[in-house]
């Protein structure tokens, strides 16, 4: 077989190689995640665990959607928090009461509104901070997330300031079954249900032919602008898809801690996605799950050790650029050499 | 009621917060400018050179001629220099030919550990100092007093901008520091010790935004969080100003300063506020920033 064949077939079957691969990690993992209440109860592990394991699906939705604006169009956003924070709060005030009649508190005409609102917030922030190019694009996100969060400080009698805004959690009702949020399983197999829905969303966009539009732009904005294709434009319309992701992640963390609070909207909340990304790899698809996995694991050891367990996370942030820019997944994919690079969304 | 003392008290308020903006984002805006390299961690070295006055006067308290502010002035800016030596030696030197995006995390990684390395260290109480007593007097504006204190930094602050202006427009090491900024490999091949610029640069930015922390010291809260506070509006300045240039980031900061203690009168509530409002509004209409620079 010449070099020529050989090149042409690996053009045509590495794609289907590489959805395999990601399929099984994904298989695997669902498996895992579905059986693991299960497995704790039998094993005799108490209900934090489960807790701890919800923490890492909604840390993983965040850090998804997060990694869909930057490993694909290599927009770096320090300001992720802002839409995290914003959904967990708006979520809060609907129902609450505090911006509708109390009469249509409904849980999922909340979650809907919520979405809403988000892409709104998506769209009006998105839109300053691509006029820049991306040094500014990571300044202007952090500086914005940075202002929402003196808002909602500040302004404490809308907010209620630092002590936040108690959430109450309602029974939904969905027609056929009716769940309770405040039961351990149920909300752990409502997030989990959630956290595969985005996937799968994530994953469809990833591999349509936008997804690959983004890529274009990622590798080469300049070709891509000279192509004729407004590049801000579709920066601008990848960070809305992005937050939307990020303000379902901020409602399921509302719900899970019974508390919306301005650390929601903290600058450190903003470093976890991208802790989470780059750890597990942003050229990779479930990247950020699996950095997901490390950075709760290291979340649940250190904070034993200190309260300022960030101070770990940065070092192994700079360990992770310098020694493995790749992240955890990139260079598994590396070293098997079956994909030099995950390429899942480049244009040759 | 608003009237002229108010107002001209708030224009001196303003420029002494808008002195202290400048130096902090002109440390930053420097660094880029030479290195190409934003610098995230900018702001903890702020954070240390007033938290290093905090404790440089708490253990030589009571000393003479040593316990004072103004060694403090000296002697913790040089400290602080060491450590952004050390930093720009080892960690940002091996990725000066990397992504923009690794450099980013990488400063963004050190914010992390910096802020919180010396919260572990010094706890998260908030800490005072009181005004150097040299300076602990008043003076008579239109009937009101008004601390010389602040009167001292829109000077200090003002004489540096025009020291660093001269140094870098009007002497070789200038000429030598732009020509290393527009081309490393010719500069080089012209005999420049290229590595050396970079890290004297680094070490002269962190050395001015550590004065800037002494100098806010007195007159500010310590506490962890005033490095990613300072450096919020740092990037508030540049985005203004444009990354890299020098005039952009003195009229800009003081923009910022003025406008500030200006809302502070009218709506106290908005005051934090107003910087953000003021670059989304210059984002929208004007998005090559006030001065039109081009982006890097």
């Amino acid at each position: 077989m010449s070099q020529q064949t050989f090149d042409r077939m690996q053009q045509v079957v590495g794609p289907l190689v590489r959805r395999v691969h990601s399929d099984h990690l994904l298989v695997g993992v669902s498996i895992l995640v579905a059986m693991f209440p299960f497995i704790a109860s039998l094993a005799g592990l108490s209900d934090y665990y489960l807790g701890v394991m919800i923490d890492f699906m909604i840390l993983s939705m965040l850090a998804m959607g997060y990694n869909f604006l930057f490993g694909h169009t290599g927009l770096l956003s320090f300001g992720h928090a802002l839409f995290y924070g914003f959904g967990a709060y708006m979520f809060a005030f609907l129902l609450t009461g505090m911006w509708i009649a109390p009469q249509i508190q409904i849980f999922t005409v909340a979650v809907l509104l919520t979405v809403v609102g988000t892409v709104i917030v998506g769209i009006v922030i998105g839109y300053l901070c691509v006029q820049r190019g991306n040094i500014y694009f990571a300044m202007l996100t952090l500086a914005f997330n940075m202002m929402v969060y003196h808002m909602v400080v500040q302004f404490n009698d809308i907010t209620q300031g630092s002590s936040g805004i108690i959430l109450p959690v309602p029974e939904v009702n969905l027609g056929i079954i009716t769940l309770d949020l405040m039961d351990e399983w149920t909300f752990y197999y409502v997030t989990f249900v959630l956290l595969l829905v985005s996937v799968g969303i994530l994953w469809r966009i990833t591999n349509s032919p936008y997804g690959e539009l983004l890529a274009t732009i990622r590798e080469n904005s300049q070709r891509a602008n000279f192509m004729g294709i407004n590049v801000n434009r579709y920066q601008w319309s990848a960070f809305v898809v992005s937050t939307v992701f990020a303000g379902m992640a901020g409602v399921l963390a509302g719900i899970r801690n019974f508390v919306v609070s301005p650390e929601m909207l903290f600058w450190e909340m903003s470093a976890e996605p991208v802790l989470a990304a780059v750890i597990g790899g942003t050229g990779t698809f479930l990247g950020p799950i699996v950095g997901a996995v490390v950075f709760i694991g290291l979340e649940e050891t250190l904070s034993i050790v200190t309260a300022n367990w960030h101070f770990g996370l940065g070092v192994l942030l700079m360990a992770v650029v310098l020694f493995f820019p790749k992240g955890i997944l990139g260079t598994y994919y590396a070293r098997k050499e079956e994909i030099p690079e995950d390429t899942d969304d480049e244009i040759e | 009621m608003i009237d002229i003392s108010t107002i001209l008290i708030a224009a001196l308020n303003g420029l002494a917060n808008g002195m202290l903006f400048f130096l902090i984002a002109v440390g930053l805006t420097i660094i880029f400018g030479v290195l190409n390299v934003l610098n995230f961690a900018h702001g903890s070295f702020y954070m240390l050179g007033a938290y290093g006055t905090f404790f440089f006067l708490l253990y030589t308290d009571g000393i003479p001629v040593i316990g004072s502010f103004w060694v403090a002035l000296l002697v913790v800016p040089l400290v602080v220099a060491a450590l952004g030596g050390l930093i720009e030696k080892f960690l940002l030197r091996p990725i000066y030919d990397a992504d923009h995006i690794m450099q980013l995390l990488l400063t963004f990684g050190l914010v992390l550990a910096l802020d919180h390395g010396f919260k572990m260290i010094w706890g998260s109480d908030f800490r005072s100092l009181s005004t150097p007593d040299a300076l602990a007097f008043q003076i008579d504006i239109l009937g009101r007093g008004y601390p010389a204190y602040s009167l001292f930094l829109i000077l200090f602050g003002a004489v540096m901008a025009f020291a660093m202006w001269l140094l870098f427009t009007q002497t070789n090491i200038g000429k030598i520091v732009r020509a290393a900024a527009m081309d490393r490999e010719t500069a080089s091949a012209l005999g420049i010790n290229v590595p050396l610029v970079f890290t004297g640069v680094f070490v002269f930015g962190t050395v001015v935004t550590a004065i800037g922390g002494v100098l806010a010291s007195p007159l500010r809260t310590i506490q962890p969080w005033m490095g990613i506070e300072i450096i919020i509006i740092a990037f508030v300045v540049v985005v203004l100003g444009g990354l890299g240039s020098f005039a952009g980031a003195f009229v800009a900061a003081l923009l910022i300063g003025l406008l500030s203690s200006f809302t502070f009168i009218v709506y106290p509530d908005f005051e934090p506020i107003v910087p953000f409002l003021l670059m989304a509004v210059v984002l929208l209409i004007r998005p090559a920033g006030i001065f039109g620079v081009e982006e890097a």
